[in-house]
Parts: C-alpha cells; sequence; structure tokens
C-alpha cells in the first residue's frame, strides 16, 4: 500500500523542483565574468588556479554563506580557476569577513602574515570594508584596514556571489593594466 | 729521565688533589674556592699528560713510590690501571673546572669549604685505587673513595639526600666487606701482600672456594659498579649529589669498580669458571635490560641519566662476561676481542657520561627543577650548550659515528662471526646476549630521544627557562671538551683498540686506521668523511636548486591560535607505550583523584593525576630482607637487658668461642 502511494507522489504527486526552463537557463552574468576571470587568471598566474584562503574575523556568518555558494554546484568557481584552499602557506588571496573582533584580530594577522608574498588581501562584506554596524564597538577592532593592509573592498551585506567575482575581475583586470 | 720526569708528573698529581683539600678546608668559609680548585685542575691535568705519555711510550710499568712505608707495597702505574688514570684525571680536570663557576651558583646551599676539600679528597681516593699494588693500599683508598662520596652525596643536606646518602653507605659498605672478604681468602689472612704474590697464592686455592671468593668479589665491585640487583642505591644517591660530583660518580667512579673487577679477574684469579661467567653475563644483562627501561619512563633528567649509568655498565659487564665465558670454552681471541670493546666502551662512557651530568647541573640550574616536564626551549636559548650536548646524547644512544657504536660493533660483529661455529650451548648464550643487546640498544635511543626532545626543543615549559641565559664559559668549555673528546676518541677508536694490546691481550692484528673483526672492518675516519661529504652535498644542494631571495622567515602556522608549551609531547606521554608494555616490570600505578567542588554537585569537579614508579627490587628483595632483620633484631633485643654482669658474661663466652675455633 504504501509502495503505491510512494509511487504515486514520485510520478503523480506535486512538483517540488524548479521549471525545466528556469534551470536550464544559464546565468548569464556569472558566465561572463567567469569566462573573463579564466582568461585573466590563465594570463596572470601562467596556467595554474588562483587559491584562495578565506579567514572569518567575525563576521554574521551571512558572507561565509555566500562564500559557500560560491563552491556550490551552480556556481562552481572552481572551473574558473578559483579554489579553496586550508592554509595560508598555499594562498594567493586571503578574503576577510566581519569586522575585525579583537579575539580574532591576531588570527586574521597571523593568517596575513603566514600568505606568501604577493598576497591579495579582499575585504568582503560592509563589516570588513568599513565596521559596519559594528563600527566603534568596545568588542571590535574596526574596518579590516586597521588591521593588515587592504587591496580590494567588496561592500554588500552580504555581497552576492557573482558581485564578489566581478570585484575580482575588475580588480585583477586594473591590476594587469597597470602591470 | 723522561720517565722519572713523568713519573713525578703523576706524583704531582696525587700531592696536587691533597693540597687543594687541605688548602680548602684550612681557608675560611671557602675563600680558597677558585684556588683550591684550580689546583685540583691543574694536578689532574699533570696526571693525564703523565698518564698518555705512560700509555704512548709502551713500558709495561712505571713504579710510583717504590718504598711506600704507609701502604707495605709501591704505587704502581700499569696499562690497565693508566688508562683509567688518563680517564680519572681527564673527567676532573675538566669537572673541577666546571665546578668553579656551578658551586658559586649554589654557594647558598652547600658548604663550598667541605664541598671543595671532599671533592679533592675523591679524586685522590680514585687516583690511589688505581695506584695500589696490594689489598691493603687497595681498600684504604676504596674506602677513601666511598667515604669522600657518600659526604659529597648529602652535601645540601636535604632529607632526600641525607636517606640516598646513608643507602649508598650501607651498599658500600656491604660491597667493600665483600671485597675485604675475598682478597684475605685469597691470601690467607693478610691484606699486605702484593697482588703479583696473591696470583700466586691464588692457584692454590680448591675450586669451590674460588668460586665463592668470584661471588664476593663480583657482589663487591658488582654493587659499586650498580649492577642489577644491587643497583638502588645508585638512582637514588647520583642525582642527589651536585652535578659535578654525579659526573665524577658517574663517569669514573664506576669505572673503579670496573677496574677492580677486571684486575681482579684477569690478573689475579686464576680462572673464572663457567657458572661464574654465566653469573656475571646473567647481572650484566639484567642490569642493561632493567636500566634501560627505567631510563625511558623516568622524568627526572639526572635519574634518567643514572639509570642509563645502570645500563651502561650492564653492557659493560656484559661483555666482560662473554669475555671470561669464551675464555673458558677457550675461544682465546674472541675474549680478547670482548674485552678490549668493554674498554672501549668504558672510556667512551666515562667521557659522555660525564659530559651530560656536568650539562644535566646546567640544565636545573636554568629550570630550578629536575623534572624533565618543566624543561623545553632550551636549544633556542643556548645553542652553544644544545649542540654540545647533542653529541654527548647521540654518543649515550650508541649511534654510528661515535665510540659507545664502535664498541658495540666490534662485540656483536665478533659475535655473530663466531656463533655459526660454536656448540648448541654456547650458541643458546650467545644468541641470548645479542637479542637483549639489541633490544637494550633500541630502547637507549628511544631514551635518549626524550632526553633531547623532552628536555631542548619546542617551547620552554616553565617561566624559568623562558627566562634562561646560556651557561658561562667556565661551565660550557668542560661539557665542549667532553663532546670534543667523545668525537676524538671514536676517531682514535681502532687506534686505541690497538693500544689496549696489554700483554697477552695483543689482538688487534689490523692497521690502525680501521677495526677489523672477523673478516669485516669499519673504518671510524671514512664514516667521519662520508657524513660530512653528505652534509656537503645536501647543502650545496640547497644553496644551488632554492631561490634564497624569495625565502622569508616566520613561525610555525599555528592556524590562529598560539602555539603553547600545553600543546607540547611530555615526557610522561612519550614513555607511556614502554610504561605500557613492560608494566609487568615497571608495576606503574595510575592514581586519578577527583573531589567534587560543591558537595551536592559531582559534576563539576577537580580532578587530579599521579602516575607511581616502583622498583620491584624494592618491594620484593629489599623490603623483605629489611623485615627480616628487624624481626630478628627484635630477639637478639632481649640480649640487651642492661644488666652488667650479663654484658660481662657475654664477652667471657665469645672469647672462649674465639679462642676454640682459632686455636
Amino acid at each position: 500500500m504504501s509502495f503505491a502511494k510512494l509511487l504515486n507522489r514520485l510520478f503523480l504527486g506535486p512538483r517540488v523542483t524548479e521549471n525545466k526552463e528556469l534551470f536550464l537557463q544559464k546565468d548569464e552574468e556569472l558566465e561572463a565574468v567567469g569566462k573573463e576571470l579564466k582568461s585573466i587568471i590563465n594570463s596572470l598566474y601562467g596556467g595554474r588556479s588562483l587559491r584562495i584562503r578565506a579567514v572569518d574575523g567575525g563576521s554574521t556568518n551571512a558572507e561565509e554563506i555566500e562564500l559557500t555558494a560560491l563552491n556550490n554546484a551552480y556556481y562552481d568557481i572552481d572551473r574558473f580557476g578559483l579554489s579553496f584552499v586550508a592554509s595560508p602557506r598555499h594562498a594567493d588571496m586571503v578574503w576577510v569577513t566581519g569586522p575585525v573582533t579583537r579575539n580574532l584580530e591576531r588570527a586574521v594577522k597571523t593568517t596575513y602574515e603566514a600568505a606568501p608574498e604577493p598576497c591579495i588581501v579582499v575585504a568582503i562584506g560592509d563589516g570588513a570594508c568599513t565596521g559596519g554596524i559594528w563600527k566603534d564597538s568596545y568588542a571590535v577592532v574596526g574596518a579590516l584596514e586597521h588591521v593588515i593592509p587592504v587591496h580590494i573592498k567588496i561592500p554588500g551585506n552580504p555581497p552576492t556571489p557573482t558581485q564578489i567575482l566581478r570585484r575580482i575581475l575588475t580588480a585583477l583586470k586594473e591590476s594587469s593594466v597597470r602591470s | 729521565m723522561a720517565t722519572n720526569f713523568m713519573t713525578f708528573g703523576i706524583l704531582l698529581s696525587l700531592a696536587g688533589s691533597v693540597l687543594s683539600s687541605l688548602f680548602s678546608f684550612i681557608s675560611p668559609k671557602g675563600k680558597m674556592h677558585r684556588v683550591s680548585l684550580f689546583l685540583l685542575a691543574l694536578s689532574s691535568g699533570s696526571g693525564t699528560i703523565a698518564g698518555v705519555s705512560f700509555l704512548l711510550s709502551g713500558d709495561s710499568q712505571w713504579i710510583i713510590l717504590k718504598s711506600s712505608w704507609l701502604f707495605g707495597a709501591p704505587l704502581v702505574l700499569q696499562t690497565l690501571s693508566a688508562l683509567f688514570f688518563v680517564l680519572l684525571n681527564m673527567v676532573a680536570c675538566l669537572a673541577s673546572v666546571y665546578a668553579i663557576k656551578y658551586v658559586e651558583e649554589y654557594a647558598h646551599m652547600y658548604n663550598v669549604r667541605v664541598l671543595d676539600a671532599l671533592m679533592a679528597i675523591f679524586v685522590f681516593g680514585m687516583q690511589g685505587v688505581l695506584l695500589a699494588t696490594s689489598p691493603f693500599s687497595f681498600l684504604a683508598f676504596w674506602e677513601v673513595m666511598s667515604f669522600s662520596s657518600f659526604f659529597l652525596v648529602m652535601s645540601d643536606k636535604e632529607n632526600a639526600s641525607i636517606r640516598a646518602g646513608l643507602f649508598y653507605l650501607i651498599m658500600t659498605h656491604l660491597g667493600a666487606g665483600a671485597i675485604m672478604a675475598g682478597f684475605l681468602i685469597l691470601s690467607h689472612g693478610s691484606l699486605i701482600e702484593s697482588f703479583a704474590r696473591l696470583a700466586l697464592l691464588a692457584q692454590t686455592i680448591p675450586a669451590p672456594v674460588l668460586f665463592g671468593t668470584f661471588l664476593l668479589f663480583l657482589f663487591g665491585f658488582g654493587s659499586k659498579a650498580g649492577l642489577v640487583p644491587f643497583h638502588l642505591w645508585l638512582p637514588e644517591a647520583h642525582p642527589q649529589a651536585p652535578s659535578h660530583i654525579s659526573a665524577l660518580m658517574s663517569g669514573v667512579m664506576l669505572k673503579m669498580a670496573l677496574y677492580g673487577f677486571l684486575m681482579v679477574v684477569l690478573s689475579i684469579l686464576p680462572g673464572v669458571s663457567t657458572a661464574g661467567s654465566l653469573i656475571v653475563i646473567v647481572l650484566g644483562l639484567l642490569s642493561a635490560f632493567y636500566g634501560v627501561i627505567y631510563a625511558v619512563i623516568e622524568r627526572d633528567v639526572k635519574r634518567v641519566l643514572a639509570f642509563s649509568s645502570i645500563e651502561n655498565m650492564g653492557i659493560i659487564f656484559t661483555m666482560v662476561g662473554v669475555a671470561l665465558f669464551m675464555q673458558t670454552q677457550g675461544q682465546t681471541a674472541f675474549s680478547h676481542v670482548a674485552v678490549g670493546a668493554a674498554i672501549l666502551f668504558t672510556i667512551a662512557h666515562a667521557f659522555f657520561k660525564s659530559g651530560l651530568f656536568l650539562g644535566a647541573g646546567v640544565m636545573v640550574h636554568a629550570a630550578h627543577t629536575r623534572s624533565l616536564e618543566a624543561m623545553g626551549g632550551i636549544a633556542k636559548r643556548m645553542p652553544t650548550f644544545s649542540g654540545a650536548m647533542l653529541i654527548l646524547i647521540l654518543a649515550a644512544a650508541a649511534l654510528p659515528p661515535f665510540s659507545a657504536f664502535m664498541a658495540e660493533w666490534t662485540f656483536i660483529q665478533n659475535l655473530v662471526a663466531y656463533l655459526a661455529s660454536m656448540s648448541f650451548f654456547v650458541k643458546g648464550i650467545l644468541t641470548l646476549v645479542l637479542v637483549t643487546m639489541a633490544l637494550v640498544g633500541g630502547l637507549a635511543l628511544f631514551a635518549m630521544v626524550k632526553l633531547f626532545g623532552i628536555g631542548f626543543l619546542a617551547e620552554p615549559r616553565s617561566e624559568h627557562i623562558e627566562h634562561a641565559h646560556a651557561p658561562g664559559k667556565l661551565l660550557l668549555i668542560p661539557i665542549a671538551v667532553l663532546s670534543g673528546l667523545t668525537i676524538l676518541i671514536s676517531l682514535f677508536a681502532p687506534f686505541i683498540l690497538h693500544m689496549i694490546g696489554f700483554g697477552d691481550l695483543a689482538f688487534m692484528r689490523a692497521q690502525q686506521s680501521a677495526i677489523t673483526v672477523s673478516g669485516s672492518s669499519l673504518s671510524p675516519s671514512l664514516i667521519y668523511a662520508a657524513f660530512l661529504l653528505f652534509v656537503g652535498i645536501a647543502f650545496a644542494m640547497r644553496l644551488l636548486t632554492s631561490n634564497v631571495k624569495y625565502e622569508r622567515l616566520y613561525h610555525t602556522w599555528d592556524c590562529g591560535q598560539p602555539i603553547t608549551s600545553g600543546m607540547e609531547y611530555t615526557a610522561t606521554a612519550f614513555s607511556s607505550p614502554i610504561r605500557f608494555f613492560f608494566r609487568m616490570i615497571t608495576r606503574t600505578q595510575k592514581r586519578v583523584r577527583i573531589t567534587p567542588v560543591i558537595e551536592s554537585n559531582p559534576w563539576i569537579a577537580r580532578r587530579a593525576f599521579s602516575l607511581e614508579l616502583k622498583q620491584i627490587w624494592y618491594d620484593w628483595l629489599y623490603v623483605p630482607l629489611a623485615n627480616a632483620f628487624l624481626y630478628t633484631s627484635t630477639f637478639v633485643r632481649k640480649l640487651q637487658n642492661g644488666v652488667i654482669q650479663f654484658y660481662i658474661a657475654l664477652i667471657f663466652i665469645a672469647l672462649v668461642v674465639t679462642l676454640t675455633i682459632a686455636l
């Protein structure tokens, strides 16, 4: 009985997934940004991928969810030549989120010091860029700039994955033009 | 002429020791501290030079003091005793240099005047033991050595030291009593016969009595050398003494026991029975095995070294025992190689163990405690000192380029080569020796890795080490010299083995650049050359291949959390597998005590963990013996009833009984 119910549910029940057209539609913006990123990383880093170390500097975890999204099947930034690594020793970029709290100040600082030179520091989210709504609180140091030198700022609370990628792309473009 | 001059040098070293002692003793409040120690260093230095020139001269003996009115027999330096004489004087010289600064650091703890005086007398006693040629002078100097070291053990006047000192006194006097009894039996009741005459007299003694005498000597010298089960005083007494005294006791005094044993066995007793030699082997292996297990699990740096001494003396006695055993089997060549290996090991041990004890003094001074758990981080703060100690520790672990390894290699290589051609019984014994020595070698490496890894590396585990400074030159130089000597003797190991060809013990048929035993050979200079070559290649490769330009020094990646000493491996945890594996022997007891902070809530509690090490010999042998003594003494006490007539009657009975037996 229950098996028949299950079959009924599977084939005749209400649809719970997105509809097919929407699902197959490509995120044009993301794809465009990704393609450009891929080529610029390819030329800047000589064929290898750009390695990222993400540090939580006391964020609300909103930024972390966006960063996790970057790794999921939808965004899948590995195919653009970006990847997250487990140690700052392997990183080309350090991404910091959140207003740097006093407890995590040392962690942020040592991560930056442990990463090999040259290292691009990215402040992600309003917290890391300016201190956000925690600015001037006794518990935070404030914007990431007060702790370590920052090269790229991505404001937003939180910025979407595509926004993050776009900002990284423009920064890389600027630097490649300058050099 | 030159000989006379050098003889004078040895006399000078004797006189210098006495003079130094007197100087220190008569001066008020240790004002002459530096002068007396300097004098001791000079005199033992002259003793070293004289001893070395004796060894190089190739003479068989030098008569130092011909008609000795004091001891009835001349003082003579012979090849075997000269070897030990050089060892003693070298270590004494360096230890007295070390003591200059060391004692000043602890001037508030020790009575400097008495400490210096006793040290000089201690050295004098040991010098005398080596020069003595009659049982009387031998025992007299032996007692000088024992008594002075007894007081030296107690020099910080703490309860633990006094307890250890008394224990030591009892054991050493039981031993001295056994030695005296042995000499009395051999010489038919006269102590002023010379050793040469004793050897003649010994040939007339029936075999069972001779065996008994051998056992007496084995107990006497074995208890001094720290053989299991007469070893219990050693790990108590050596750590309690000041470090330079520990170095002398462990590095040299144990060798006096070995010297005495070798002298008695090789040149006085007409031959040792198979049973006797097997007992030596068993005691040697037991000491080596038991000593090394405790060296692995102990956490007190000086106790680790003391147990390592027991282990090393065990190995040396095993070698001597195998030599004696093979002598009874008619394998003279084998026996000579084994004695040579034992003596080479002795020389190596004298240097590295005294160096390690001197170093332990520096470590303890820096950490303010003897526990390894409070050390660590010394390597960063005292790099030169740690480098010297690393060499000594590697030597103590009997690793390849060092002479302890050469000795073991010579012995084991020879043993393996002979193994095939032996009878079943001999094969069994030799295999036992081989297997046990391999096990002991591995565990010794473990103990030494613990000593260096926990004691020197990583972050400091205590405030004191954090603020410690490198030791001064006067403390550092003796240790550095000893580590240099350790390398030097390993380079000259073939030469030394060649030189030990005294009398019928001439056995090394090889050139002096390599040790050759039964077909295979080992050349220390080649090993060093290869080692230097490999290090050179590694450095060159690094310089050539790596981009030094882009390198940047940075501390260990710590995941954002500061690395603290609480994350480090401790000595207890490091030795845990060994403790677990040998728990039958070590009888460790873990105790966790849980006391609730508030009575009503058992969940919030303080937990205290303690680990207790037991000594099975103490519980199973010494305590029952002591209880038996106490039990019998309750009966004997009934004789002491306070009635004087009864005492007079007892004396009368004793007199009558003695006369009946004597007449």
